[in-house]
């Protein structure tokens, strides 16, 4: 290069001679007078000059050198720059291209110069390209494009275009003067920016269609207070349309009234501070008033407040929801303060109940004991004293056996035990009459009630002892006078019987013998006289009125007691009542069984026996209506007369004569007086039946005669 | 000559007596007793062909007289006389040993007959007293436990015998089976048995079995 560089020295050397004997002939013509000092000056003036050029001189040698390193950094650059490069000319021919646009374009740099652009770009987008070129060409200075471009293997990419109109000399230097118009293209392959914002764009309509679907109200606000953004819900909410809305002031969305009444929130929005309030909002299409929880958050971007989004979410279920929630609370509230009062009430009651539980237990005429599950004696009223002679304090610790008396005392635990474990059926014994143990060692007869408390950590037992002495003494009396009244009743029957058989045998014997006696006179007479004066009628008048007196003492004798029970037994006795019987009644049939084994029974049991067995015949006729009568006077065990009379009658149409009938009584009292039973079954159409039973405790085996 | 002793506690009548027997031919009153220790006394001692005997007297009397008569002199014939109408006193004298019974309204008329006949070694008796002698013959054993039973009874018995349920019964009755209940509660009592099985126990030992 030194040496082109010295040519070109050597050239503007000679130019620059040139000039000077130019310029200095063209001053001779100016001064030709020179003085000397003005030579010597000029001559001076002139070295610097040459001087100065040479310096100059050298100066542009090197800028040359500069500007040939820089040309030559400037190709490499041009080269290998990250963009591809191309010009084209006029005709859309490719002129020049750096190595990086071939390598885009995937072919040599050669095979492209002189081809014509177009025929890279897709078919597709080529008339695109035609119309953005001649527009550049022609008219702008600048355009850019996006087309798909192909490789030399015919794979596609995506390309931007970036075009500049230029001139360029024929030199091939630009911007040199006039040239042919050129165009300088920048190639770019946008295959990932295109990736990316196909990504972004996804991205995009995936927020978009979230906030779409958000059931919240979303927006943006601008500073100035122009809608950038609604969702799906505030166009719906506000009934516009999505396009019409974007660009809008927010106070030709929400209306006047509203916009003055948001305004302070605006405006704090707008300061940068995040606001958040609830609105009752009535819905623009008139149907129905829903609560709003309103967010705006401002869109801060360093420091400076770009607008703010606004987040509206529907709470009326959230509202509702909380209104109920009220509510319920509010009638828990009640609930509550229902069930403090009744408790409290309770209380009052309870301890109302306590005190008169405590005044009961102190009052009670009864001695009463709490006793534990182990039957210890926890609490004792003032009435056990009087009761059992110890204090109410003495007891309390003690075991509750200590009143047991003696031989009841080893088995009461268990009793205890068994109580404790199964109250069911016995939870108050009522009426459990036993003896219990005083202080001194005597006893006393108390009733006792039992009754199982579950006091929440066990069992208490409370017996309540009342004292039964008093009643114990009534009874005993009562039972005396009983016994009395019955011994008194049987002696008057025995008196009465005995009275009956003097009068029987007295009549029967001596009235009865003095009238057989007359008998045998009259008929001695009647033997002897002779018949006349009506004598023998006299006779035989005489005769009938003795055997009707004797008829009479018969009947009032056996009226009085059956005299044969005594001479003969009860069972000839008993045998000629239902001969009698049969006799009397034939419309009956009258069956008799006696058995007693061979045994003779005489005496009170005999009479009780026969007298029975004569009552009952007596309302068998009287009452039955009945075709057949059962007797039965049998020996049970050898200690039991059984004495049975059932008949086949219409029975007892009225319970009231099971025990009233005077007859029945009768039979009852002789039954009880010789400590018997007698029972009456009656079966209404199937008869009635009297059964005795007699204890016979003395029966004389030895005694046996029939 | 029948020689007759009287044992009478009441003078009238043995003098009543005495005179029937006297204006009849061939009877000889031997003796006369009031009570029953003369009357032993009397038939120890005397030759008697027939006592006449009341039924009723002072001291030992009656059967047991009889009785005790009949132990000592078996063949003295004991014609019965008594205030008592009924057959029982019959039935009970003849059973006791004695040859016959008369009451005394019947004396006027049938005394002398009635001596001539014991006297000949014969018994006096009515023919319902016969009647009843003979019925009595059949009762001397005691009667089983099942003929305590009424009819009714009985009827139940054998249906209860035959596996009858008290329901079965009372319909084939046409009666309450409370009514059967009460029935077989009875028929139990009087039979001295505590159950059904016990009942069929006792039918089968008996040799009871249901016709049906």
């Amino acid at each position: 290069m030194s040496t082109a560089d010295d040519k070109k020295s050597d050239k503007l050397r000679l130019r620059a001679e040139d000039l000077i004997q130019h310029t200095l002939s063209e001053d001779s013509r100016d001064d030709r007078f020179l003085s000397p000092e003005e030579s010597k000056k000029t001559l001076q003036e002139l070295r610097v000059h040459q001087i100065e050029l040479e310096m100059q001189n050298e100066a542009l040698r090197q800028a040359q050198a500069e500007l040939e390193a820089s040309r030559d950094r400037y190709v490499d650059l041009y080269d290998f720059a990250p963009v591809g490069y191309l010009t084209l000319n006029a005709n859309g021919m490719i002129k020049e291209l750096n190595l990086t646009a071939a390598a885009l374009l995937g072919m040599e740099r050669k095979a492209l110069l002189l081809r014509r652009f177009t025929a890279q770009i897709i078919a597709e987008d080529q008339s695109r390209w035609l119309t953005l070129f001649l527009t550049v060409m022609e008219q702008d200075s600048k355009g850019s494009i996006e087309v798909s471009m192909q490789r030399g293997d015919g794979t596609v990419f995506p390309a931007l275009l970036d075009c500049q109109r230029t001139r360029v000399m024929r030199s091939g230097i630009p911007g040199d003067g006039a040239g042919d118009t050129a165009l300088l293209v920048a190639l770019t392959d946008i295959s990932e920016r295109k990736q990316s914002e196909t990504l972004l764009r996804q991205h995009e309509r995936d927020i978009q269609s979230i906030l779409n679907n958000m059931p919240s109200m979303i927006g943006y606000w601008d500073k100035n207070l122009r809608n950038r953004f609604g969702n799906h819900a505030y166009h719906t909410w506000f009934g516009i349309d999505e396009r019409e809305m974007v660009g809008k002031h927010i106070r030709e969305i929400i209306g006047e009234e509203r916009y003055r009444l948001n305004l302070p929130y605006i405006e704090a929005a707008l300061r940068g501070e995040q606001q958040v309030f609830e609105r009752d909002i009535p819905a623009p299409n008139g149907v129905g008033i829903r609560c709003s929880l309103a967010n705006y958050i401002p869109d801060c971007h360093e420091g400076e407040v770009r607008g703010f989004y606004v987040l509206v979410s529907d709470v009326t279920p959230l509202k509702q929801a909380q209104a109920e929630l009220e509510k319920l609370r509010d009638h828990l509230d009640q609930l509550v303060s229902a069930r403090t009062a009744e408790l409290a009430q309770t209380k009052a009651t309870l301890q109302i109940s306590e005190l008169s539980q405590d005044a009961i237990f102190a009052a009670s005429p009864d001695a009463m004991l709490i006793s534990d599950e182990q039957g210890m004696i926890t609490m004792a009223n003032q009435q056990v004293e009087r009761l059992l002679g110890y204090a109410a304090d003495e007891l309390v610790g003690q075991s509750i056996e200590i009143l047991v008396p003696g031989p009841f005392r080893r088995g009461h635990p268990e009793l205890r035990d068994k109580f404790a474990a199964s109250p069911v059926g016995r939870r108050m014994r009522r009426g459990l009459a036993v003896k219990a143990l005083r202080k001194d060692g005597s006893e006393c007869d108390v009733e006792v009630s039992l009754s199982r408390i579950d006091s929440g950590n066990g069992f208490s037992f409370v017996s309540v002892l009342h004292d039964i002495t008093e009643r114990r003494q009534a009874e005993s009396l009562l039972a005396d006078y009983t016994e009395r009244l019955q011994e008194l009743s049987s002696h008057l029957q025995t008196v009465r019987e005995e009275e009956r058989t003097h009068v029987a045998r007295e009549l029967h014997d001596e009235l009865g013998q003095l009238l057989t006696a007359l008998k045998m006179d009259v008929s001695l007479l009647q033997a002897v006289t002779p018949s006349r004066d009506g004598a023998a009628e006299r006779l035989a008048s005489m005769t009938r009125l003795t055997d009707e007196a004797l008829g009479t003492i018969h009947r009032i004798v056996a009226d009085l007691r059956p005299l044969m029970l005594d001479d003969l037994g009860l069972r000839a006795a008993v045998e000629s009542l239902a001969e009698e019987f049969r006799k009397r009644y034939s419309s009956i049939t009258c069956n008799l069984v006696f058995d007693l084994g061979g045994y003779k029974i005489e005496g009170e049991p005999a009479t009780a026996a026969y007298r029975i067995v004569q009552e009952c015949l007596t309302n068998v006729v009287r009452h039955a209506e009945a075709s057949k009568v059962h007797i039965v006077v049998a020996l049970q065990d050898r200690r039991r007369l059984f004495i049975s009379v059932q008949d086949n009658g219409c029975g007892l149409q009225e319970p009231r004569t099971r025990t009233a009938g005077f007859g029945v009584l009768g039979m009852r009292e002789r039954a009880n007086a010789l400590g018997g039973s007698l029972t009456i079954e009656s079966m209404p159409g199937e008869g009635a039946s009297v059964d005795v039973t007699i204890p016979l405790p003395d029966i004389d085996l030895g005694s046996a005669t029939q | 000559m029948i020689r007759v002793a009287i044992a009478d506690d009441h003078m009238v009548v043995r003098q009543g007596l005495k005179q029937i027997l006297s204006e009849a031919e061939g009877f000889d009153v031997v003796g006369e007793a009031t009570n029953g220790a003369e009357t032993m006394k009397l038939v120890r001692e005397q030759k008697i062909d027939v006592l006449i005997l009341d039924m009723s007297m002072p001291g030992r009397s009656g059967i047991e007289l009889i009785v005790q008569i009949k132990s000592e002199l078996p063949r003295l014939p004991v014609l019965v006389l008594s205030m008592h109408a009924e057959e029982q006193y019959a039935v009970r004298a003849i059973k006791a040993g004695a040859a016959g019974y008369l009451t005394k309204d019947s004396i006027a008329g049938e005394l002398c007959s009635a001596v001539r006949k014991v006297a000949k070694d014969g018994l006096y008796i009515t023919p319902a007293v016969a009647d009843r002698l003979a019925l009595e013959v059949g009762e001397t054993r005691s009667p089983k436990p099942h003929q305590l039973l009424s009819d009714r009874e009985y009827e139940i018995f054998e249906l209860l015998v035959d596996g009858k349920s008290v329901s079965d019964i009372a319909a084939q009755l046409c009666i309450n089976s409370k009514t059967v209940s009460t029935y077989k509660a009875r028929i139990l009592q009087k039979m001295q048995l505590t159950s059904t099985a016990a009942l069929v126990h006792y039918a089968i030992e008996h040799g009871i079995s249901s016709p049906r």
